[in-house]
């Protein structure tokens, strides 16, 4: 019996749509770089960020500038390269034990000079660190000393 | 007794040709669809046969990119009062296809990040919370949801299933903290406020390295 040309004929037929669909499905597993790329971002899409601590200076020092002026430099460590200004507390007293901690100058560098001390008298100091208007940090966490000896009058360091 | 071939009709023979010869059109548009299937994703599909039967697909879509905040690495250039710090996230993609980013759109300047204690960001800070303001922003937002911002380098995160996917990646500086920033918010975590949409495209395309870094100037 010889096959049917009709049926062969209907056989090749099928082979357009089977491209038109393979070529299809193609398309949906990896679209075309067509101009309507609808994007959806899932809720709460961010990401993370972290801020520095507000710290202390440290390695706080005071040395005599001169055994005559009688004057201290004080000096100090940074704690961070985004601080804009240091302040120095500076506290006094006869005895071994610091008086009152006031403020007496400020810096932008780690380091601050006095004026002329007057003798007899023992001096401490402490630093607090500003990070713009709003942000400082609390005291050093350590003390500058010197003493200006009353009596054959020169700077001391403790 | 054999049966006697038909002959066949000399109309219905040209018939047969004439769709024996689209067959072999079609084969060779499926062969070089085939197996250019990576290279001519960059191009627009032919579907259909013959000269001068073309059309594009349907408008593509990516669906459900998450971006998500991630402690490691964690950032090493941190905020503080009036600058700027990096922010790192991960970008998943759960399309068959990669993704390539190209721009995201941020919500506006007066929408801030919440403080967190730890990089888990699990317990806020208290006093640096979004409605404190925190003042932490993304940088270059505007008064106007959704200002794009081009990538410097776009990222291109591979498809499911792939390597570096999710992409981890660094954006450079693109934090930023009020002058006015509550002291509360020193030594603190931020989760950023979510972005408000991306650009990208999807194809194929050589998948970003993690760890990536990005950023924006403007």
């Amino acid at each position: 019996m010889v096959a049917d040309p009709m049926a062969r004929r209907g056989s090749r037929r099928w082979l357009v749509p089977v491209a038109v669909l393979t070529v299809g499905l193609l398309g949906l597993l990896e679209p075309a770089a067509s101009a309507n790329w609808s994007v959806t971002v899932a809720a709460n899409s961010g990401g993370e960020a972290a801020s520095i601590a507000a710290s202390s200076p440290t390695g706080v020092a005071a040395a005599c500038v001169s055994s005559t002026g009688y004057t201290i430099k004080v000096s100090w460590t940074a704690p961070s390269t985004r601080v804009t200004k240091y302040t120095v507390y500076q506290a006094t007293s006869t005895t071994s034990t610091p008086g009152t901690y006031t403020s007496t100058g400020t810096a932008t560098t780690t380091s601050w000079t006095s004026g002329t001390l007057a003798t007899g008298k023992n001096y401490w100091y402490e630093v607090v660190a500003s990070y713009g208007t709003v942000w400082t940090s609390g005291y050093s966490t350590t003390t500058g000393e010197s003493t200006i000896s009353s009596t054959n009058p020169e700077c001391k360091q403790p | 007794m054999f049966a006697r071939a038909v002959p066949r009709p000399a109309k219905l023979h040209a018939r047969t040709k004439f769709w024996s010869r689209r067959s072999i059109i079609a084969s060779a548009v499926i062969g070089a669809l085939l197996t250019g299937g990576g290279a001519y994703a960059a191009t627009s599909w032919v579907v259909g046969l013959g000269a001068g039967s073309n059309a594009q697909g349907q408008a593509a879509s990516i669906t459900n990119v998450t971006i998500s905040a991630v402690a490691t690495p964690s950032p090493t250039n941190q905020l503080y009062p009036g600058g700027t710090g990096d922010v790192v996230l991960t970008i998943s993609n759960p399309n068959p296809f990669p993704v390539t980013i190209t721009a995201v759109q941020l919500p506006t300047n007066t929408t801030y990040a919440t403080g967190y204690t730890t990089s888990a960001l699990t317990t806020t800070q208290t006093g640096c919370l979004n409605t404190t303001p925190s003042g932490v922003t993304w940088n270059y937002s505007t008064a106007t949801s959704g200002s794009s911002h081009t990538l410097t380098s776009a990222l291109t995160v591979a498809a499911s299933g792939q390597a570096n996917n999710p992409l981890t990646a660094t954006l450079t500086n693109d934090a930023s903290m009020a002058s006015t920033a509550p002291l509360a918010c020193a030594a603190t975590f931020f989760s950023m406020p979510s972005l408000t949409g991306i650009t990208a495209t999807g194809g194929a395309a050589t998948a970003t390295t993690s760890p990536a870094t990005d950023a924006w100037t403007s």
